[in-house]
This record gives C-alpha cells, structure tokens and sequence, in this order.
C-alpha cells in the first residue's frame, strides 16, 4: 500500500576472463598463491607504464553490444584519483566520457526494459583483508581487465533490480567474456536507491550501497533501505545523501561516508595511454560473432511449449542450450528432452559427472535415445541406464543397449513366465495384493524389472502381474 | 586568491601532512601561481579542442599472452611491512 | 676530457682501454666531487668491473659497437636495477628497483659503463638543483652558481669531466637549461622519441629522456643508442630512427631558420640575446636562409605549463605511499600513515606542486585550469606547425639569463619557474629542442636553442652542428 516508489539504479562490475591483466602482462588468474602475477606495472612500482590489451577492449565492445548499446568510434582512458592500500598507482584506470559503449538497453525477465547509460572498461583494485594486525594485500587482482555496467535509474524493487544483475550476469556468461563466478567476486555490484512519491519525478537524495557480491545481499540491502527510507520520510524527515554499506549478519545498513565526506576524484584524461579508435568494421565482425543471447534463448525455449523452470534450467547455460538444441537436430520431442536435461543429466551434473559444456556423448544420441524410447525398443528404466553409461563412457544408444542387453522382451509369453517366476517368489506380496492392497504393485513390478535389467515395459508387467493374482 | 581554508583542503585530498609553517608559505605560494595563471584564464578558448597527447604514430594495443612477472620477494622487498606474502598495511580508523 | 666520438674511436684503434677511460672518470670525480656534489650514488667498483669485462670482450674480437666500455651518469630518476634509485626525494629511502628503464637497458646491452646516479631536483621539479633533498649540485664554471636543473648533476658530471655523457630527463627544459649554464650540449627529443619506460614520472605527457654530452656530435650517437619504440610504452612512437651521425655530418648549411621575436623580449638579459643575434647573422652569412616569424601564444606557455605539469605530477605522485617502497611514517592509522609518510618524504617544492595540481583537476577547477591549458597547448603547436611550413628550424636563446648564484630564486618560486620560460614551450608542442653552447658571457656559459618539427631530430642535430661550428668563431 506504500504511496512511495523506489528508484534503484545499479553499476554491475564483472571481471574480464582474459589470459593476462589489463594494462600488463601478468596472468590473469584465480586463485594463486598472494601476489604470484605481479610485476611493475601492477604494482604501480615507479616509472612502470601500462600497456592495454586488446582481449579486454574487444570483450567490452561484445558485451556493449549484447546490451544494444552504441559502441563508440573513438575512446580513450581517463585516471580517478583516490588513495586506497589495494591501489598501487593512487589511481584506477578507468573511462570518464568517452565509454566503449553507451546508451543501451535490456530487456529483465519479469523487470521490464531497463536502461543501459554506459558500459566501460577499467582495472580491479588489488584484494584487502582486516586483520588483527592491519589489513594484509594480495595484488594478483590488480589491474585484472573490469567491465562495468551503469544502468538507468530503471529498477523499481529490490526483485528487480536483483533480477536485471542476474540478467547482466548471464548475457557476460553467454557472451563467455567471464566465468561470472560469485563466490570468486568476479561479479560485483553498487546501488542507488531512492524514493518518491510514485507517479511523480522528483529527485531526491539517494543512498549508495556499494560492492555487493551476492544477489541475495543485494535484494535484502535494498529491502532494508526502502523500509529504512520510508519509515523516515513518513516521520517528516530527510533522508542524507551518502553511501552505506550492507552488514550482513545483523541484516541492517550502515553509514559509511556523508556526502561531504566524498572523494573528489580529480578524473583527467591517462596521459600515458593514447585515445584509440574503434573499426566499425571490427565492431560488425564482433556483432556477427556474437552468440544467441540469453533472452533470445529462453523466447525460442518458451515457444517450444517447455515449460517455466525448465526454459530457465536450460537458458541460464549455453551448454545446456547447446545440447537441447543437437537432441531437438537429431529429431527429439522438446518436452522429453528438457526433462532429461533438466532432471537426470542435470543431477549428474551436479555431481560432477557431466558437463553440458563438453558432453561425453554428443546430444544427438539423446535423439536417438527418445527417439528410441518413443518407438518402444526402450523402456523408461532402461533409457536410464544407457544414459548413465553413456554419460561414463562415452558411444552411442545402439552400442549402449546392446552392451547392457537392453533389448526389449516384446514376446508376452515370456514376459508372463518371468512374472509368474518373481509371483512365485514373493507369496507374501501376492497375499496382500489378492487381499486388495495396491501398495505393493510397485515392489512387485520392481521385482520385475530386476529380473529382466529393465528390459519389459512397467505397464506391461503390471497389467501380467494383476491378470495372474487375479486367476 | 586562493581562497581561505584551501590549502587544508587540498592537503587532505592530496594526503600530505604540512605544518602550520609550511601551509602559510604554500597558501601565499598558491594564490601567486594562481594570480599569475590569470592572464591564461581570461582567454577564450570554448572552441579550440584540447591536446592531450602529442606522440605520432604510437604503438596499439597489447596482443592478450601473459608473461612471468616479478617474484614476490623483488616485487615487495622495499616494503615497510610485509605478513608473509602480503604486504601488510595499518588498518583503517573505522575498524578499530 | 675527450669526446664520447674520439674515446670510442681510440678504444677501437686499440690505442685505449675501458678500464683507462673509467679509471680516468673515477680519477676526475675523486678530484671535484666534493666541491661538485654531482652524484648521489657512485658505482667505482661495478664500474672497474664493467671497464675490465668490456676489455675482455674487445680483445676476444667481440666488442658490442662504439659504447663499449665508456663510462656514463644517469640522473637518479631513471631506474637501475638493484642501484639504489632516489629521484633525490627521501621518500624513496634507499630503494632499490627490481628492474631498468628501457634507455638505461639500451646502454648496458651496447656495454656502455655506469659510473654512477647523477644529482637532481627532488622528482625532477626544479630548475637549479637545490631542491635535491640530499643537497645541491654546483656548477664547474662557478661553483658559486647553480649548475641549472633539474638535471643538474648529469650537466655539471659531463662539464666537469667525469664522464662521457650522462642522460637527464626532460618535462619543461630540464635538460637544455642546465646544458646552457654549464656550458654542454642538451637534447631533448620529440614526445615520444624515447621511451619512458623506467623513468619515474613527473608529468607524463610532457616527459621525454635527454642527452647531456660534450657536443652535438655525441648528442647524436647517444640519441640513437636510445631512441625508438618500446613495447613497453605505449606512447613510443613507432616512426623509425634516422641515422643522426649521418645528419650530422650532413650539416645544416641548407637550412632555413627563423630568430621568433618573442623569445628575445622581456627578461632576456641584454647579453644573451647579444650573442643569438651574433650567431644568427654568422649563419646567415654561411647561406642560411633567415625568414621572420612570429609565436604570438608563446606568452602563455608558462602559465599552462605550471597548470599541466603540476596537475598530472599530482596523480603521478600518489604512488608513493609509504606501503609498497619507501619508508612509512609511525602512525596511529592508514590515513594518519598516508599523511605522515608523504609529508614528511616530500620536500617543498613538491609539495607545492602535488597543492597546485591537486586544485588544478579538483571538481569545478577542471574545465577552467586543465582544460584551458590543454586547449592553449593546441594552439601554441599549430602555430609552431605553422613557423615550419616557413622555416626549417628557429634559433632561440636556452634561458633568460645565465647561471644564477644559489638562494636568489628558492624564495620566490614565479621567480625560479621564468628561468623554463623558453624551453617549455618545445616540452608543451612535444618538439625536438637542443641546446648548444654558445660564446661565454662575464665567463658563464650561454646556450643557444634550436628547435625543429616534430621528431625530426635528424634536421635538428644537422643544424646543431652548424650552429656549433659557426658559434664557436
Ligand atoms: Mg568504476
Ligand atoms: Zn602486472
């Protein structure tokens, strides 16, 4: 019932996966030992000069285009002057006017269209941690290649704001200009939120929130200031212009820095590196490389009747989508592939014994397994097995149910032997199924699925099982 | 010309500790430069472009290949404070 | 002491030794040293060693071309790895870089001789020397003077006789103000000529490495040992290197020049404009052609010098922190760490430097100070431009006055900043500029400057030679 409107705007930070940094030749690279990739330049040692990679230009001009933003024909670099312990020069290179790309715009699953002001290139700081003693500085991070995404003043909740980051996250993801990973910090993100009275276009003072790493944080964050903003503007008061940070644990924000307290960052243009160029012509070579983009995907995904969970299990993955497409090639049913993809290879995924992104089988033989399934030379129990191998091992369906002797029992009179076999062995069952108790249908079926290794039709030996009970 | 309180201002940005002595002298020294810097001011320029850089024919881009940098015990064997292999630094006001 | 031309040509005759030449250098700095105070740092043994490895080479028939085994001085802002570099500052403590600059590696892969790390301006921000934090250089003229700076001690090692050449670094005439008073040779190339990879910054669109030699001849050689592009600065240009012997030898017999009437007005002492007027008329009277021209925008070069130059020496100066190198000041905290370390590591002149710059680029000075000096700088290099198309080079005096006695500029900084007056603007139009001695003046040194196209230092080293051989009639 709030009278109120929340305005968010976000700078999304996502780290460039490139083979070396920025503005050196260190490897760019996750996880080492502290301050393994450094050299003079990094470390803003004196007299060092940096020198741009072209990896990381090409990376941003492919993301601003996934964002429908305007690539610029010229930019250049600029110096934002501020002192910090995890940066080496006293400056971050960083762009100021001249942006790789600006004015853009995506479209948010369930946010609408949001507005893209710029998107820029620039270097991470090194990583700082408190300690008991002081705080403690790994530079292999410094001056690692950084995008960052300035959206409009767009986002009208929390959840969307959430929403649009997570979007921004999966086009970086489909783009393969980063592997995204949250809990690395690769992706981070800044917010602005204000309030005012809905419908009306007021300004007013807006609280920064800054360098949130997690989707969730991000939500409560901005949960936690709409109730904080609101409850003051209700009282009569002002709400004070300055950046908060999120913390976490007691679920509040908390004042970091007023508005005169803020850095004035003396931005001028980075003497040592020369305003560049961009060829139209590479831009369209770039555009025409680029991949389907998550949007895109999850629109062909709906109209192929999938439904909600799975277009997002398979859309949020380029593999999975990969491989969704080869089954439906080889001439698969949508629906039977999704679920497939999103049930058992998922689940075997996730156990790290499978990778959409390098399949040990090609998705073509998921084809030919449904295709197999739809024919009835494959029973449901089976296909899971051949799956299971294939997903081990490698080869095709055929090789797979002749290896496992999967080969379908069509003839009934053997499958009535077989079930009068396990009826044999489980008088107690047939006791209680005679005396009308259903439940042990399934266990008796079971019972006959093991014998034959899955080779008989489920239905087929329940309508067996109940047809010799019942005599 | 410069006005009251700047040079305090400045020096904060800029981290520099100055003692009273010395921001006197720099505040007289300021508003001269300043002063004189005038006549530069007063020009009208709003339709000449700026030049920011003066090298001909500079080199491009860096083609995206990493090289072995600096090993730890060079790159931070000047520090003043070293945990390790981190450098250590004094922590912030606001932790405390 | 001989030139760097006539001791690699007695060391390739056979008729020296390296250990000879460094032995002699060592011998002359052990001599004037005290009273000169040209280095900061001096490397006798390594030298020695340096000298006796370049004998070895040159008698196994594997000699590494004509600098090898001449001994040299870098100013002590140019990186040496594992040699203690200062940039004269206290702030860099005893820090020893992990690595080279380019120029410096250029030098040690031709087998040229370190003798030591030559005395400057704290960060290259001086035009006398005397805000060296490890005190003054003197000038071997008169050591009651100033050797002119910031590139002092590299001047006054190569007056005095210490060694073959010496480099210095330039940002406003750095190295061409300091040649004129003690009476050397002072190149400072084109934006962009040389690398400045391992030169520690003072204002990075202005810097440029220089050669300090004992005339134009050697300025050549040591130009072109170290001139040319480097992956490692992007701002190195990629335009090939000429021969400059080659141009030299040439001479500028077929040049035209321009005398612009600007650099002979206010506060050029009577005596200075006296012998460039001497020396133009002698040039003209050798066939080359004289024409009028006229850089109206030249009044203004100072004042965006002393906006740009501070505001970009600002950011550059950030680095030094007290965290990475450097000594940090005892401190409750890291702001308290950041103020202390860099307030007490900076000496004055700095200070009032990194003050300026800081104002110059903070929120709502920007357009009116940065910008407006970038915008002049455009100006002042097409009318620059636009002289060429009319002449081939201009002559100019290098300063308003000869060397001045120490003290009488350090209180009144306007006062020492008009000492780069004429200088700057060649640093502001990233043109090639030289300094060449010319005829004495009450027994000080006068140079005269000569300034050429943009990287045409081949034109500007041919007309230094004739502008050398005339002025010294
Ligand atoms: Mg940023
Ligand atoms: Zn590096």
């Amino acid at each position: 019932m709030s009278d109120f409107e929340t305005v968010i705007g976000l700078e999304v930070h996502i780290e460039l996966q490139t083979e070396s940094k920025m503005f050196c030749s260190c490897a760019n690279r996750f996880g080492d030992p502290p301050n393994t990739n450094i050299c003079p330049v990094c470390l803003g040692l004196p007299g060092a000069l940096p020198r741009p990679n072209a990896a990381g230009i090409d990376a941003a001009i492919r993301m601003a285009l996934a964002l429908g933003c305007r690539v610029a024909k010229r930019s250049k670099f600029d110096r934002k002057n501020y002192f910090y312990p995890d940066l080496p020069k006293g400056y971050q290179i960083s762009q100021l006017d001249e942006p790789i790309g600006a004015d853009g715009q995506v479209e948010v699953p369930l946010g609408g269209s949001v507005r893209i002001l710029r998107v820029q290139l620039e270097e991470d700081a090194g990583k700082l941690q408190h300690e008991a003693q002081g705080a403690v500085v790994d530079f292999n991070r410094a001056g690692v290649p950084l995008l960052e995404i300035v959206s409009a003043p767009d986002l009208r909740s929390p959840q969307e704001a959430r929403a649009y980051w997570e979007e921004i996250r999966r086009i970086a993801l489909a783009l393969g200009i980063s592997d995204a990973r949250m809990e690395e910090g690769s992706v981070r993100a800044d917010a602005n939120i204000s309030l005012r009275i809905a419908g009306s276009e007021e300004l007013n003072p807006r609280v920064e929130i800054k360098n949130m790493n997690s989707f969730r944080f991000l939500e409560r964050a901005l949960a936690y200031e709409t109730e904080r903003q609101t409850g003051i503007y209700r009282q009569g008061g002002r709400v004070e212009q300055e950046t908060r940070g999120w913390d976490d644990p007691r679920g509040v924000t908390f004042s970091q820095r007023s508005k005169e307290e803020a850095e004035d960052y003396r931005y001028f243009p980075e003497p040592d590196l020369l305003p560049f160029a961009i060829d139209p012509g590479h831009v369209e070579e770039l555009r025409a490389s680029l991949p389907e983009l998550p949007a895109r995907r999850r629109q062909r995904l709906v109209a192929l009747g999938l439904q909600e969970e799975q277009v997002r299990l398979i859309a949020e993955s380029g593999g999975r989508t990969a491989f969704f497409d080869g089954a439906m090639a080889a001439g698969g049913d949508p629906g039977e592939a999704a679920k497939w993809i999103c049930g058992d290879l998922a689940r075997l995924e996730n156990d790290g014994r499978f990778d959409f992104g390098q399949p040990a089988f090609p998705a073509a033989e998921l084809g030919e397994l449904l295709g197999a399934v739809a024919k009835g030379e494959l029973t449901g129990p089976g296909s899971k097995q051949v799956v299971q191998l294939l997903a081990r091992r490698g080869g095709t369906v055929a090789s797979a149910i002749a290896e496992l002797g999967l080969g379908k029992i069509d003839d009934l009179e053997a499958v009535r032997a077989e079930v009068r076999q396990v009826l044999a062995e489980q008088p107690k069952a047939v006791a209680d199924l005679a005396a009308g108790k259903q439940q042990v249908m399934g266990f008796l079926v079971g019972q006959v699925m093991r014998r034959t290794r899955g080779r008989v039709a489920p239905d087929v030996a329940s309508r067996l099982i109940t047809e010799e009970v019942g005599q | 010309m410069a006005e009251q309180g700047i040079v305090a201002r400045l020096a904060a940005l800029a981290r520099l500790e100055l003692d009273a002595g010395e921001a006197d002298t720099l505040e007289r020294d300021l508003g001269a430069i300043l002063e004189h810097v005038e006549r530069l001011r007063a020009l009208r320029l709003s339709d000449v472009d700026a030049t920011y850089w003066t090298t001909q024919a500079a080199q491009g881009m860096r083609p995206d290949e990493h090289r072995p940098g600096l090993e730890v015990e060079d790159a931070l064997s000047s520090a003043a404070a070293r945990a390790g292999r981190f450098l250590l630094v004094p922590g912030m006001r606001e932790d405390g | 002491m001989e030139s760097l031309y006539t001791a690699a040509a007695r060391l390739a005759r056979g008729e020296a030794r390296a250990e000879e030449l460094v032995s002699e250098a060592l011998d002359r700095v052990a001599e004037r040293e005290e009273d000169l105070h040209a280095f900061l740092t001096l490397l006798p043994e390594s030298a020695r060693d340096d000298a006796k490895a370049s004998d070895r080479r040159r008698t196994a028939g594997q000699a590494l071309g004509l600098f090898d085994g001449i001994p040299w001085a870098a100013k002590d802002n140019l990186l040496t790895e594992g040699v203690r570099t200062t940039a004269a500052s206290k702030i860099l403590g005893d820090y020893l870089p992990p690595y080279s600059a380019t120029a410096v590696r250029r030098l040690d892969e031709r087998g040229a001789v370190l003798l030591g790390k030559a005395n400057l301006d704290e960060f290259a921000m001086g035009s006398s020397t005397e805000y060296s934090a490890f005190g003054p250089s003197r000038n071997p003229v008169d050591p009651t003077r100033v050797p002119g700076g910031s590139s002092g001690g590299s001047a006054v090692a190569v007056a005095a006789g210490m060694c073959q050449f010496a480099l210095g670094s330039e940002t406003g005439g750095s190295v061409r103000q300091p040649a004129a008073f003690c009476g050397v040779v002072g190149v400072k190339p084109s934006y962009g000529r040389v690398s400045r990879y391992g030169l520690i910054a003072f204002a990075s669109s202005l810097d440029q490495i220089g050669t300090l030699t004992r005339d134009v001849r050697d300025a050549a050689l040591v130009l072109g040992a170290i001139a040319g592009e480097d992956p490692m600065d992007q701002t190195a240009s990629t335009v090939a290197v000429p021969d400059y012997l080659a141009a030299v030898e040439e001479g500028g017999r077929a040049l035209s020049f321009g005398v612009p009437a600007e650099y002979l007005r206010e506060g050029v002492a009577p005596e200075i404009r006296a012998e460039v007027e001497r020396v133009a008329a002698a040039l003209e009277r050798d066939g080359l052609r004289r024409r009028d021209v006229s850089l109206a925008h030249t009044q203004y070069a100072l004042d965006a010098y002393y906006i740009i130059a501070p505001a970009e020496a600002s950011s550059n100066l950030s680095r030094f922190d007290g965290m990475r190198y450097g000594p940090r000041a005892e401190a409750q905290d890291l702001l308290e760490a950041y103020r202390r370390s860099r307030g007490q590591g900076f000496g004055p002149e700095v200070k009032r430097r990194i003050l300026l710059g800081t104002y110059v680029l903070s929120a709502g000075y920007y357009d009116t100070y940065y910008l407006q000096a970038q915008r002049l700088r455009t100006l002042l290099r097409q009318e620059f431009l636009a002289a060429f198309e009319q002449v081939d080079f201009l002559l100019t005096p290098t300063t308003p006055t000869t060397a001045f006695r120490f003290g009488e500029n350090t209180a009144d900084p306007l006062a020492m900043y008009m000492a780069d007056a004429l200088t700057i603007p060649a640093n502001l139009a990233g043109l090639p500029a030289i300094s060449v001695p010319g005829r004495s003046s009450q027994g000080l040194p006068v140079g005269l400057q000569v300034m050429a196209p943009p990287m045409r230092e081949d034109l500007m080293l041919a007309a230094a030679a004739t502008l050398e051989e005339v002025a010294a009639r």
